[in-house]
């Protein structure tokens, strides 16, 4: 399980080097056991592309794959959205999502929904009050991925996130208005997720550095 | 149901009624033409919203897309004016409005209505005495009644979104004063010494 999950990390990984550029976040100052955090940008249409990865899979049996990629201002196009939340067997749960911005019906999304369309999935994951203001219809929730399971959540992910980058250039809209709401939105309502806040907790993190962490690094607002 | 959209959005609300163009409706001095314009906009964006939303139909009478056409026929008629080329900021809302149709999106639609439609009830009332022409657009059955009714449609949720309306409002504004030289009525301007539309200038370009 983790080999396949380090396998897809690493390519996307590899996606991300070949079309952003890797700068050093001056807000990232915490640094803990197992976390590992890369930030990326693309002029002119990234504000900010975040990976992350917690491995304790040896002491708490838990592996963790974030990542986020938010548009600039003055472009609209969806935010990318992936979380992994994995045991040492099964994937507790994959969520995958291009999230809207401004334009609700946005080509991008379009293709994540005809890309998306066929998969099914044994337990899909039904979605919390603070959840579906912020993401699609289509997003990939799914909660207890095995075996043939993660084979198709690897696959879909690769390759809606390279087509995500590689057709930016494309589908980034020039928009006059202001999508700094949205965006906050986005990140207003993924902190009132319990489950993030608590399971950086259970990982012994202080809670004044979590509550910094997640506030300007993991769910930044901006101003 | 209450909520606090008014509150949500008083921000964006405050920034429209300082713009150049709120001044210029509100001198009560409106060149014809200028407000001719305003409503041909505007006509573009109602009746794309107003074909989109959907809305119980006992509050339908909020519609205004008939109303302002009638307005611009008196307008038309009284002075001669022709329907101006498209403006940027028109074609780009109708196309934000269909979007949000295309994705189902009925609260986002119900969040332009809000600020649309609600401010034709309420300031539009003021406006009314001070623009030419009959200002039907202003006319509603009973307005009291249909703000209680549709209030009971509309969430603090909505906020955002009605934010995004009062943007393009605000670039529709900018649009109209960019594109016309005149803002103000011949007899007014020439009183203030500013630019007015000297017909015979004009013949003679």
């Amino acid at each position: 399980m983790k080999s396949k999950l380090e396998k897809l990390t690493a390519d996307i990984k590899q996606i991300f080097d070949k079309n952003f550029t890797r700068y050093a976040n001056p807000k990232h100052v915490h640094h803990f056991q197992g976390w590992h955090d890369v930030f990326w940008h693309n002029h002119p249409y990234v504000r900010k592309c975040h990976l992350k990865i917690i491995d304790r899979m040896e002491d708490r049996k838990l592996w963790l794959l974030h990542i986020n990629i938010f548009p600039a201002e003055g472009y609209d196009f969806p935010i990318l959205g992936c979380d992994v939340v994995s045991g040492p067997n099964k994937i507790s749960g994959s969520f995958f999502d291009y999230s809207p911005v401004l334009n609700k019906a946005h080509p991008m999304m379009k293709h994540f929904e005809n890309e998306t369309a066929d998969l099914s999935w044994k337990r899909p994951r039904p979605l919390p009050d603070w959840a579906t203001p912020i993401f699609s219809k289509n997003m990939i929730a799914a909660g207890a991925v095995k075996e043939e399971e993660v084979d198709q959540f690897c696959e879909v992910t690769i390759k809606l996130i390279e087509w995500y980058v590689n057709n930016l250039e494309e589908y980034a809209k020039p928009t006059k208005i202001d999508i700094k709401p949205m965006l906050n939105r986005y990140c207003i309502n993924q902190k009132k997720n319990d489950k993030l806040h608590k399971s950086i907790i259970a990982m012994g993190v202080p809670e004044d550095k979590k509550d910094d962490y997640v506030n300007n690094v993991l769910f930044e607002e901006i101003g | 149901m209450t909520n606090n959209l008014k509150e949500l959005t008083w921000e964006h609300h405050k920034s429209a009624e300082r713009t150049e163009f709120t001044s210029v409706i509100l001198s009560g001095e409106i060149s014809p033409k200028l407000y001719y314009e305003y409503l041909c906009a505007q006509h573009e964006c109602y009746s794309a919203l107003e074909e989109a939303v959907e809305l119980p139909a006992e509050y339908e009478t909020v519609f205004r897309a008939g109303a302002i056409m009638e307005d611009m026929d008196e307008l038309a008629s009284l002075y001669g004016l022709e329907p101006p080329e498209e403006y940027e900021s028109v074609s780009e809302y109708v196309e934000h409005i269909n979007n949000l149709a295309a994705a189902d999106d009925n609260d986002g639609l119900l969040a332009h209505l809000y600020v649309r439609h609600f401010g034709d009830m309420s300031g539009g009332q003021i406006i009314r005495t001070r623009v030419p022409g009959a200002g039907t657009m202003y006319d509603f059955d009973d307005i009291d009644n249909l703000k209680t009714g549709i209030r009971g449609l509309l969430t603090d949720e909505m906020a955002i979104e009605a934010g995004v309306c009062f943007q393009f409002v605000e670039q529709m504004f900018n649009e109209l004063l960019h594109k016309n030289d005149y803002y103000f009525n011949n007899e007014y301007a020439q009183s203030v010494g500013t630019k007015f539309y000297d017909e015979e200038e004009m013949m003679d370009e």
